[in-house]
């Protein structure tokens, strides 16, 4: 049997079996042993994470699949964004993933598969509040794109996006894995974003991502689809030597893309709840990311003030000095940190 | 099964196969046993070779060779009505029901039921870990196996301080030379939980940011001279080794609080009034505490602070803390 590089077993909630996703992503996934469960609740996953989420669950997102973007938190300014759940898992594997922490009790890979309901559920919401514009990502518990070529979502997402009026979507990705967006008409209602980190970051700790060059070479062809494109430099890292390795990606960034073809840019520097850091250097023993000068705010461990305000504001210099007409949006920052931003 | 007495050279002392004690203390055991004599009877395994293996028993035994006690009195099984796992599991409650198992001693166990007796990790974590007092969770398992890292002396050190097994499994990641490294400061301490956790991290921290060893790092900051200094109490020691450590571990937020504490000094404010920031200077706010009985304490904090604002001194600590 050939054996997936993404995974060694599909589960089948049999309330998904009918629909059409899941005869699909089964087509998709030949030779990978699939079976039929009764309730994926009660699936017992392998303890290393590496291996539970090579399992894949096919079931449906019942519950509140279109919401708020979950990672408000007291004192943090979140940035209106609302996310939409179609997966839960990532096949990446970076060392900073919430996901080790925040899916520890279900750290199967679930595809959601009753994506027409989901986008009906968005559909409604749209239409109750035609007087506000919504920003909408499904980047929370997966990589957008990651599993897009056994799903082929985005060929109902972008269109079902080019339709409404009062909504941009964004896909959020580490991933080059966009061959699907290129023929879609998308009436500029979907921008294709990418995290970017300096090549040593990617390569130490952003395992199974893509490149930066990658990174930016996908943007190139997204731009040359007709699309908008954004970065999130985020999370940022900062290292002996941060200055020079982030003003080169911004460099590298402009030389693959021109300022008009950015919808945004945001900063954001490495965060993370406590109890992450545990579960993280237990299973990346070599990463030295967690050894910077952190200290608790809101709930969880930023950068000391001052370090991440140097970074935001120098970041925001080497962009401008770019593309002028710029400003780079901070990404689940602090109230006061925000309000300084602008007089940095 | 029979009761005998036995020479205690009989019995294979170097055999801990049913062994779950650790570092037992025997000065009581040894008064008892000098006055009335053994008074339960150990238990033994006769071998297919013909010795004696210590099924349950271990303190009374080793208090009788230290007391050079010719014979003690004994209940022996033979090979084929004991088996070894039975044997160890007696030896286990025979533990378990009279005292509460030491952190070693409970590592031993489940490194035993593993390695030696093939039980599953699960059926330790189900049934074995609520036996000895444990919360049902691999977590707990695995801190217990991590254990195996530890140098004797610190598996001693472990159990003359009490170290909870969240301290003595962050030691366990460290190689055996830095162990005793870290022994030569700890057994000058005596911190809680927290604090030894807290100094244990900032100590591998330092080390992994800066590439170096941890021995490089106790020698560099001079942790060996802040701790052995006679004169010190241990509490202040624990303060000052957290201090230094701290300070190298967070040197920009540290050389901030120090210049916070100076510009707060410049005020002159009287002695019961605090001037408090946010430890983390993430909130901007800051917040004047006074307390007074009488009209003229409030008239000496007004006069205080208006002097502060007259020579500028407020506008620079709200200047300093806008950086
Ligand atoms: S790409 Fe995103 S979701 Fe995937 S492992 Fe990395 S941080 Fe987590």
């Amino acid at each position: 049997m050939k054996s997936n590089p993404q995974f060694d077993q599909v589960w089948i909630d049999r309330g998904a079996l009918l629909y059409p996703a899941t005869q699909f992503i089964r087509e998709k996934l030949i030779g990978v042993p699939a079976d039929v469960v009764d309730d994926v609740k009660f699936l017992k996953h392998p303890r290393d994470p590496a291996l539970a989420k090579r399992q894949l669950v096919l079931t449906t997102n019942k519950g509140v699949a279109f919401k708020p973007c979950q990672g408000i938190c007291e004192g943090v300014v979140c940035c209106g964004y609302f996310t939409i759940d179609i997966a839960s898992g990532c096949p990446c594997d970076c060392t900073y993933c919430i996901l080790q922490h925040y899916l520890s009790n279900n750290p199967l890979t679930l595809i959601y598969v009753n994506i027409e309901e989901i986008l009906g559920a968005v559909q409604k919401h749209l239409e109750a509040n035609a007087g506000h514009h919504f920003r909408i990502g499904t980047g929370e518990l997966s990589d957008s794109l990651a599993y897009d070529h056994i799903t082929n979502y985005s060929k109902t997402i972008v269109p079902f996006f080019a339709e409404q009026k009062n909504a941009t979507f964004e896909f959020k990705t580490k991933t080059a894995n966009i061959d699907n967006l290129l023929g879609l008409r998308h009436n500029g209602r979907t921008v294709v974003s990418w995290s970017l980190n300096p090549q040593g970051i990617i390569a130490s700790e952003e395992k199974g991502s893509v490149s930066l060059l990658e990174r930016l070479e996908a943007a190139k062809r997204c731009i040359g689809a007709g699309y908008r494109v954004g970065f999130h430099f985020d999370p940022m890292i900062n290292f002996t030597g941060w200055e020079d390795a982030y003003q080169g990606v911004v460099e590298e960034l402009f030389k693959h893309v021109q300022p008009a073809a950015i919808a945004w840019i945001s900063l954001g520097s490495l965060r993370f709840p406590p109890q992450l850091k545990n579960v993280a250097e237990k299973r990346f023993p070599s990463t030295k990311i967690f050894t910077g000068e952190f200290v608790p705010t809101n709930g969880k461990v930023r950068y000391f003030r001052p370090i991440r305000e140097e970074m935001y504001s120098k970041m925001r210099g080497w962009i401008k000095s770019h593309a002028p007409q710029i400003t780079p949006y901070l990404c689940m920052e602090t109230q006061a940190v925000i309000e300084r931003y602008d007089s940095l | 099964m029979i009761l005998q007495f036995i020479q205690t050279n009989q019995i294979n002392s170097s055999d801990d196969s049913f062994r779950v004690t650790f570092s037992p203390k025997l000065e009581e055991l040894k008064n008892s046993i000098k006055s009335v004599g053994v008074i339960n009877p150990i238990t033994l395994r006769h071998t297919q070779e013909g010795t004696y293996q210590l099924v349950t028993g271990y303190k009374r035994f080793l208090a009788c060779q230290e007391l050079n006690r010719q014979t003690i009195p004994a209940l022996i099984y033979e090979p084929h009505d004991l088996s070894p796992m039975q044997a160890f599991l007696y030896n286990l409650h025979d533990n378990i029901f009279t005292r509460t198992l030491n952190v070693i001693e409970k590592f031993n166990v489940c490194l035993k039921l593993i390695k030696v007796y093939a039980v599953s990790e699960e059926e330790v974590v189900r049934q074995y870990l609520p036996l000895m007092g444990e919360e049902p969770s691999y977590k707990i398992l695995h801190q217990y196996l991590a254990l195996e890292q530890l140098i004797d002396s610190m598996r001693s050190h472990v159990i003359e301080t009490g170290m909870a097994l969240s301290s003595a499994n962050r030691i366990a990641e460290f190689s055996p030379s830095t162990q005793m490294s870290l022994l030569s400061v700890l057994k000058h301490v005596d911190p809680s939980t927290s604090k030894l956790n807290e100094l244990l991290t900032l100590i591998r921290e330092i080390a992994a940011r800066d590439g170096t060893s941890v021995e490089e790092i106790l020698q560099r900051y001079q942790l060996l001279t802040i701790v052995a200094d006679p004169s010190v109490a241990a509490p202040e020691k624990v303060q000052a080794l957290r201090q230094t450590l701290r300070s190298v571990r967070l040197p920009h937020l540290t050389e901030r609080q120090h210049q916070l504490t100076s510009l707060i000094q410049g005020l002159q404010l009287p002695d019961s009034a605090k001037l408090i920031a946010d430890p983390y200077f993430e909130d901007p706010k800051l917040k004047l505490e006074y307390q007074f009985s009488r009209p003229d304490e409030l008239n000496t904090l007004i006069t205080k602070l208006q002097e502060a604002f007259d020579k500028q001194q407020w506008q620079q600590i709200f200047e300093w803390y806008r950086v």
